[in-house]
Parts: C-alpha cells; structure tokens; sequence
C-alpha cells in the first residue's frame, strides 16, 4: 500500500521533472519549486521534532529529578503539552521595548531561525536523503553556524537591556572560543574520510565508527557542542538563575518562539552532525536508514539532556580556559596523532 | 531560444547584480551608518554577499572560507569590541560627531567639506574608468576567468596550498604569530601590576 | 630544493621563537639573556649570509639565481645577490638596534622577550620581502614586518605619546597594506600570475604597439603599487604619519623605523620596478614610471628638507631627513638605468649606517636623562665630546661630506642622474642637499659653538658604546671602501 503510494509519486515526479527539462526556464523554475518543496520540507521536520523535543526534554528532566513532568494535556504521559505551549506562546503580546533597536530587534530572530534551517541542507538522513550534498558540507556547516552568532549577538544588544547585552556577550565569547577545537576535532573525522561531504563521511564508517578511531576529537566535539548550542554546563548566554534569561530576555510571542524554534533545531541537527561524524550516520542493519538515522539521533539528543540535567553550570572565565587550555590542545592532538596515522599506520 | 529561456541563460548574471547591489548598498551603509553596530552589521552583508559572488564563481571552498573566517571571527570580533566599549562613551561620540558635523555646516565648513568629496569622487570613478578602460582594451588572460569552475574546489586548492603555495602558506603563521604576540604584549596587564 | 639558501631566515625565525620561549623563564634580573640571544642569532644569520654571498660571487651570479624566476620553491624565494646584500644589511639593522635598546628597554619596562622577538621578526620580514620574486610572499613579508613595527611603536605604554604613535603608524600602514594589496591585484589580474617575472613577458608592458595582454590593467596595477609603497618609505605625499610615529615611538624603535621598514620597502620597490624600468632601453617602458619616480623624488626631498628646517625635536628632525633621503634614493629610481639601480643600493647602506649613528647618540643621551629638543644639545661637546664627535661625523655624512659613506651615497645618484641625461633631477638634489645644512649644522653649532650651561659629563653605557663605535667607524670605513662596496651594488642590481 505504502510502497504503491511512493511509487506513483515518483512517476509523477519523473513526469514533471522530464516536461520541465524540455526547456531551460522550466528547468529554472522546476529547481526552484523543488527546493522550495525540500525548505517546506526541512520546516515542517523541524518543527515536527522541536515539538517532540520540548516534551522529552521536560519527561527527560522530571525523570532526573524524580517528578513525573508534563501528565494532564492527553494521555498518555501529556503528550499534547508541545501543542499546548504552542498556542500559548503565539496567543502573547508581541512587545519590542521602547528603548530596543528596533531594527536589530525584529530581524535577530530571522536570522537565528534561518541559521537553524541552514544547518539541515547537508544532514544526511539516508544514502540519498539529504537536501544538497555539498562537497564543502562541514566547511558549510562551520560558516553557517557563525550565523547564529549573529543572531544571539543582533538580540543582545538591539535589545538594549544589560541582561541581554551581558547573555550576548558570554554567548558570543563561548561560541568563538568552542568553535576552533570544535572545527579541528571535526577535522580528524574529514581527514579518516578524505572528504568534507558528509554523505561520504558517512559511507566511510561502514566497517567501523568514528567513535573507536577518534574517541579525543568525539569528547572535544561533545564539548563544543554544548557552547554551540547554549546548553547547560556552558549555557551562558541564557544562564537563566543570573541573566533572567540572557539574550532574549525581552523577547515575548512569537518572536520568541522562533528563538525557542532555533534553539532546539539547533539541538536536532548538531546532535545528527554528531551521529553523522562518529557513529556511522543512517548506516546499520536490517531497519532501513532513516529509522537507523532517528534512533541515533534521539539516543544523542537523550544524551544531551542527560547531561544538561546532570550538570551544574560553570562560570564564563572557567568555560574560557577550559576551551583554550584543555580542549585546543586536545583538539590539536588528536589533529596529529590522525596525521599520523594516517600517513604512517 | 525563447525568451523564457534567454532569462534562465541570464540567471547567473541577475544573480550577481543582486549579489553587487546589496554589497555596494551594505558598504556605503558601513560607512554612513549613524549606529556604530549597524555598520558592524552591515559589513557582515558585505561578507555573506561577497561569498555569494564566489558561490557564482563555482568557488564554493572560498565562499564557505569566507564566511567562517569573515563573518565567524572577524564580524564577531568587531562586534564584540564595540559590545565591551562604554556604551555611552560610543553614543557620546556619535552625538559629538553628528553635532560636529551640524557645527561646521553652521560654520560655512561645508563648501571645503564638499569639495574633498567631489575630488575624492572624481578621483574614484577616474580610477575606476582608468581600470575598465584597461580591461576593455585588453581582456584579461586566458584562464584567470572560469578556471574555478567543475566540482569541489577543496582538493585542488589543498593540493597547491601545500605545494606551490608551501612557503606562503608558512609565513602566513609566522605573521599570525607576529599578530598574537603584540596583541598580547600591547593589552596585557604588566608583571608588576598583577603582584601589587 | 636547497635548504642551505634559507639558513639565515631560518636562523632568525627559530631564534625569535626562542627568545619567547626563553622569556618565559627568564627572572626579573636576567631579562638581559633575550637581548643577547637574539644578538648571536643575528650574528650567525650574518655569517650565514656573508657565506652564501661570497659562495656566490665569483662567477657573477647568486648561488642559485641562474636567471629570472630561478630560485627556491619555484621562485618563492630567491637567494640572488641582491638579496643577500640587503639581508645583510637588514641583519646589521637589528643587530645595531637590539644593542641600541638594551639598556633603554630595561630602564623604561618594556616587556624584554618579547621586545627583542618582535625586532627579530621585523627583521625575518624584511628579510623574506627581499628574498622573493612573488607577490604573495612580498606582502606576508611586509605584513609580519609592519604588524611587530605597528607593535614596536606602541611599547611605552604609560606614554600616550607611543599610543598615538602606533595608532597613526598602524591606521595608515593598514591603509598601504591595503593599496599595495589592491595593486597586487591589479596586477595578478594583468599577467594572471603572482610573479613578478610575468611583468617581463616580451613587450607585456608596452602601452604602444601590440601589447598582447592587459598591460594597462598591470600598470595600473603598478602605480597603486608606488603609492603604497610610497606609505612605506614616508615619501611626500604619503609621508604624514611619519613625524608623529618617529616622536612618540620608544627611540631605538624609532632608529628602527628610519632604517628598517624603509630599507625594506625600497628592497622591494627595487625588485618590482627596476626590472620593469629597465625594460625601457629594450624598447618603450610605460613612460608613466621614470617620470612619476621623478616627481615623487622632487616633491619628497624638497618637502622634507624644508620642513626639517623648522623642528625643534630631534627626533621629527631626523624623520623629516628620513623623508628627504628617501626622496634622493627616488632620483635612482627615475634614471631608470643600471648605475642608478646601484646607486639606490649604495645609498640604502650609506643612509642606514648613518642614521643608525645619529640615534644610537640620541639614545645614548636619552638614556642619560637628556631631551629630545635640539636645544638640549647644546654644549655637548664639552660633557660628552665622544658623542658630540660621532654626530658630527655622521651628520656630515647625511649632508654628504667627502670622506664619510654619505658623500658618496649622493656622488653615484648624481652620476647616474647626470649620465642618464636627467641634470636637472641632479641639480634639484645638490641644491637639496644644501638646504639640509641648514638644520643639519643647527645641532652641530648647538654641540660645539654655544656656551654650554654647566653640565656633567655623559658617559656611554657598553653596548650603546659599542654600537655606536661600529657604526661610526662603518660611516668612516665605507666611505674608504667605496669603490669595492659599489661594484657589489652594482653587481646585486644587475641580477635584479
């Protein structure tokens, strides 16, 4: 039933694919539709996920804490809280303060929200599941997350409120500082797969993980991605019990819940790049790819709230030296002893 | 070719006047912004649309090089200096130099004013004319244009990175180092003053 | 691939890294080591260097500079004599000035390591922007040398003086860096190559006739490249920031500057353009170089002297002479011949001497409390007569007296000048020349003819002694041996 149902449709797509090549506008305006199609696409897996995430995050985090969490919007287990916290946040007040920036204000969570949709255009969710497998795929994922820096930095201070300016700040300093071991660490995965595209860094683990060929680089990856993605122990740019509530502390409705989008977008797709880079992607046996590319990814997201519910937050100057005294040096290391054996071994 | 398919041809071409316009228009806003932070913000277009003319180029390494660098550190950086200045020093100062501005206006300091910006105009555009007259006259050399172009241009500029271009590669850490080093020597606190 | 070609940088690079290293676990008391390590490097760089150049004389050409586009890495750098004169003279430099800054470096506070590394890096890049015939490596060169200068001049940091100094140096270097990195471009796009000898193509150049590619593009290219080097060498009308940077700099830095960076840049000035100007006997160079050097020579010497006329400071004297000497240097350029090629590299060593001689006085002074007026000079000879002594001799060589290293200087740019057919260029510089007595003889009359108020003597601390004693005997020394020291000028720009 299910396979009869694909296989029209990708009559129908070939159908309109071969009409439309027939011209070069129409090929134009085919490849437009389509990748309009795969951004729809993209939103809807976002949000689809982010929904999910904000119920396990609470169910993850009563656990930890020995509460039951969110139980009464539906059974069983609350499951509709998402869909309720949704309609709550888009039925508030839209407020820009006087004194905010208005300009810097109202673009910042475009441009959070947009950096988050960014990322999933090289996630690759099977063998041929992926938006665009660009040949710079982590080099593009590297530059695109500098965008979400912009976001959190344009939010700070177009909010013009010291807790924001303050949030934005650690948030920014944490960021680039846990970018440089975070792109070398990657590199050694690059280098073992002798390539940035990250459908090829997934077929390169076939026989064997990442994880057992870079254990250093995974722990200094795992690391920065906790100060990529403002989460707790390194979630200074939010640091809710000392900055209210850091960066977008001003913001209320909807343009928060785009903050609120790309922040755990954010968390989605880093956590696939993580399953991407060290255990082996889509690739496993018996169930098909994509199954084996959301079992992965929902085991890493676990891990992650685990450890952000686990953990006490560290202090800005701590989370600085940490970055530039343990992790680059390791980062580093772990460069060289791949160089090596690579060239030697 | 119909004329739907003479505007696909061209697609490139709009593609890079869009990319030109907002490039120039976000430049000239770099330097008449009335917010210090719009200018820093502005540059970051300059940045992205730059690397937008080298994903038409088919320079994709560039483009992602460009953005990570440009944007990821440099931006970030500008950013975050203004960000640690005293706010009010920074408002001050505009407030100063907008009064300043008005002042000499006031003061008949606009005719100079107005005649370095002619002659700094017609210097540009003499130069820019000089240039294309140049490029019109003579072309550039064959290959310079288009050599970018096919898939994936990583491995062939690794591949001479570390080989034509071993010795720049090199001294391009020495200079870093050079940098590294007076920035620290410049703003770090003095030996004595950490013991007091 | 010879690594032996590159001993001398190599040796500079690895002692800079070392005396940063070393720094770290140097006490308080010791701080001196990292002056004195970086003193030997220098030295061993020199000899290294002394081998390579007399390795490759005999046969009239570099040990490895066979012809154009020769040398190592496929030209990235090259080790011809002309390189190696100058890196010689690069290595005199930092020698002088890190025997200079001993004592002024101790006494003022400044951070020892790394003081002495950023010299010796400033030295690496003058050393790689002279070694080379491709444009990339030229601006690494001349980056690593301008950021440790841009550095350097900030040092005294209670000053606000040094502050300003290192803002105005870095704002306007950032801003050459950025002219002479849009003239690389330009030119990269004219010849489709980052070397400098795809500017030799056969008749690539020519304006007239078939020129095949886009010469014009290149030579805009290249006139971008003059005014951004023209920052670089402080010549009129890119010379403003010169004065400010010279006064506020720490004074050995300073000596630095008006030596150091200049000579560099003119290294490469000489590289880029006397092959381009040369190309003018073979047939028809782009007429615009020869007379836009010449414009740039009169204006630079002509502004430079008169305004040194009026300073009261010392040091804004000596940066005002510093941009009339590099007008002169210019008069070589704008012969466009062989002889004035040579003479411009005579002249680099003649003015680098001593100048260096001039400020290791100054330093020695300041050091002991003197000012930096030229009124606080007066009656020097009686309480420093050694001093007063050596300023005389190298003043008279700036002015171009006879036996000193200066005259001679002068005497092969006005050659090259007059045979070139360019009297007129030659006329402007003797009577510049003469203009700079004026301010010239004010300190000499201050230090021997002026009652001097009652003051004690001066002494010389040992290394400021001894750096002064060497340049002073080279002013003398090279004056002597003028004819063997031009044949090797001439010698290094033929192989340009």
């Amino acid at each position: 039933m299910l396979t009869d149902i694909a296989a029209r449709l990708q009559a129908l797509f070939d159908q309109v694919h071969l009409w439309c090549s027939q011209s070069a506008f129409w090929s134009g305006v085919f490849a437009v539709g389509w990748s309009l199609f795969k951004v729809v696409l993209i939103i809807a897996f976002m949000v689809v996920n982010v929904l999910v995430l904000v119920w396990l995050e609470r169910k993850v985090s009563a656990r930890i804490q020995s509460r039951l969490g969110p139980m009464r919007v539906s059974r069983p287990h609350g499951w509709a809280q998402s869909l309720a916290d949704m309609v709550k946040l888009l039925g508030k007040e839209d407020i820009i303060p006087r004194s905010a920036d208005r300009a810097l204000f109202v673009i910042a969570p475009i441009v959070s929200f947009t950096a988050a949709l960014l990322v999933y255009v090289v996630v690759p969710m099977g063998p041929s599941a992926v938006v665009s497998d660009l040949n710079i795929g982590m080099l593009y994922l590297a530059a695109v997350t500098s965008f979400t820096v912009m976001g959190v930095l344009m939010a700070g201070w177009g909010s013009n409120s010291k807790w924001t300016l303050l949030g934005a700040m650690r948030g920014a300093a944490s960021i680039i500082s846990y970018e440089i071991p975070m792109v070398l660490a990657v590199l050694g995965v690059v280098m073992l797969a002798g390539s940035l595209s990250t459908t090829a860094i997934v077929q390169a683990q076939s026989g064997l993980w990442n994880i057992v060929l870079q254990p250093i680089g995974f722990l200094v990856f795992l690391a920065a991605l906790f100060a990529e993605l403002n989460r707790v122990p390194f979630d200074m740019a939010e640091a809710e019990s000392e900055l209210v509530s850091g960066f977008n502390t001003e913001y209320s409705g909807l343009r928060f819940a785009f903050f609120f989008l790309a922040e755990y977008a954010n968390l989605v797709a880093l956590s696939a790049i993580g399953v991407t880079l060290y255990f082996g992607g889509w690739q496993g046996p018996v169930l098909p790819p994509l199954a084996w590319f959301l079992i992965k990814t929902y085991a890493f997201i676990v891990l992650v709230m685990w450890i952000r519910w686990t953990l006490p937050r560290v202090r800005i100057d701590q989370l600085l030296s940490f970055g530039w005294k343990v992790l680059l040096p390791a980062s580093l290391v772990n460069l060289a002893v791949t160089g090596i054996y690579l060239l030697w071994v | 070719m119909s004329f739907l398919d003479g505007l696909a041809a061209l697609a490139p071409t709009i593609g890079f006047f869009v990319l030109a316009v907002i490039i120039l228009v976000s430049a000239w806003m770099v330097s008449h912004a009335r917010r210090i932070t719009h200018a820093a913000f502005f540059m970051v277009l300059v940045f992205t649309g730059v690397a937008g003319v080298f994903v038409l180029l088919g320079a994709d390494f560039l483009a992602g090089g460009q953005v990570l660098v440009y944007v990821g550190a440099i931006a970030v950086m500008f950013l975050f200096a203004i960000m640690v200045s005293d706010l009010k020093e920074i408002s001050d100062a505009e407030t100063r130099a907008r009064g300043a501005g008005t002042g000499s206006a006031a003061a008949g300091g606009t005719g100079t004013r107005k005649v370095w910006f002619v002659l700094a105009g017609l210097v540009t555009v003499g130069f820019a004319g000089l240039v294309l007259a140049a490029l019109a006259r003579s072309g550039l050399p064959a290959g310079a244009v288009g050599a970018a172009a096919g898939p994936g241009t990583t491995a062939p500029i690794a591949r001479e990175l570390f080989t034509t271009f071993l010795v720049p590669f090199e001294l391009a850490s020495v200079v870093l180092l050079v940098a590294m080093v007076g920035a620290i020597v410049l703003v770090a606190r003095e030996r004595e003053e950490e013991v007091e | 691939m010879d690594w032996n070609l590159v001993t001398p940088e190599l040796i500079v690079a690895g002692t800079g890294l070392a005396v940063l290293v070393l720094d770290l676990f140097l006490s308080e008391e010791r701080r001196r080591s990292a002056a004195y390590l970086s003193l030997a490097g220098l030295l061993a760089a020199l000899v290294a260097s002394v081998r390579l150049l007399a390795a490759g004389l005999p046969d009239g050409s570099g040990a490895a500079a066979a012809g154009p586009g020769a040398g190592l890495w496929g030209g990235m750098l090259v080790a011809d004599p002309f390189a190696l004169l100058v890196k010689l003279l690069f290595l005199g430099i930092g020698l002088a000035v890190i025997m200079l800054s001993v004592d002024f470096v101790e006494s003022r506070r400044i951070a020892a390591g790394e003081y002495n590394a950023l010299v010796l890096f400033s030295v690496l890049g003058m050393m790689i922007m002279a070694g080379s015939r491709d444009l990339i490596v030229i601006y690494l060169g001349l980056e690593t040398t301008a950021i440790a200068s841009y550095v350097l001049a900030g040092l005294l940091r209670g000053d606000a003086r040094s502050g300003e100094a290192a803002l105005k140096y870095f704002l306007t270097g950032a801003l050459a860096s950025a002219v002479i990195l849009f003239g690389m471009s330009l030119v990269f796009g004219g010849t489709g190559s980052t070397s400098l000898t795809a500017l030799l193509a056969p008749g690539f150049l020519g304006l007239s006739g078939a020129a095949p590619v886009s010469g014009p593009l290149a030579l805009a290219g290249l006139v971008l490249l003059v005014a951004g080097f023209g920052f670089k060498i402080a010549a009129v009308p890119f010379h403003f920031w010169a004065p400010d940077a010279y006064e506020g700099a720490p004074t050995p830095v300073t000596a630095f500057f008006s030596v150091g960076p200049k000579a560099a840049a003119f290294a490469v000035v000489l590289r880029v353009f006397a092959p381009v100007l040369l190309l003018g006997q073979a047939g028809g160079p782009p007429a615009v170089l020869p007379v836009l050097f010449a414009g740039l020579a009169v204006v630079t010497m002509t502004v430079g002297n008169l305004v040194a006329l009026t300073q009261k400071n010392i040091k804004r004297m000596l940066a005002y002479s510093s941009i009339a000497h590099a007008g002169y240097m210019m008069v070589g350029l704008a012969v466009a011949t062989p002889q004035g090629t040579a003479a411009v590299i005579y002249y680099l060593l003649a003015y680098a001497v001593t100048n260096l001689g001039v400020f290791a006085v100054v330093i020695w002074l300041n050091n002991r409390g003197t000012g930096d007026e030229i009124s606080d000079y007066t009656g020097l000879a009686g309480r420093a007569p050694l001093a007063a002594a050596a300023m005389l001799v190298c003043l008279l060589s700036l002015i171009g007296i006879p036996p000193m290293v200066g005259f001679f200087g002068k005497f092969y740019l006005f050659m090259a000048a007059v045979e070139a057919g360019m009297a007129w260029l030659a006329v402007v510089m003797v009577v510049n020349s003469a203009v700079s007595v004026g301010y010239y003889y004010g300190i000499v009359r201050n230090m021997y003819l002026q009652d001097e108020p009652a003051g004690e003597a001066v002494r010389a601390t040992p290394m400021v002694g001894t750096a002064l004693g060497l340049t002073v005997a080279a002013v003398l020394a090279l004056g002597f041996l003028s004819e063997p020291l031009s044949h090797l000028a001439r010698l290094a720009g033929g192989g340009l």
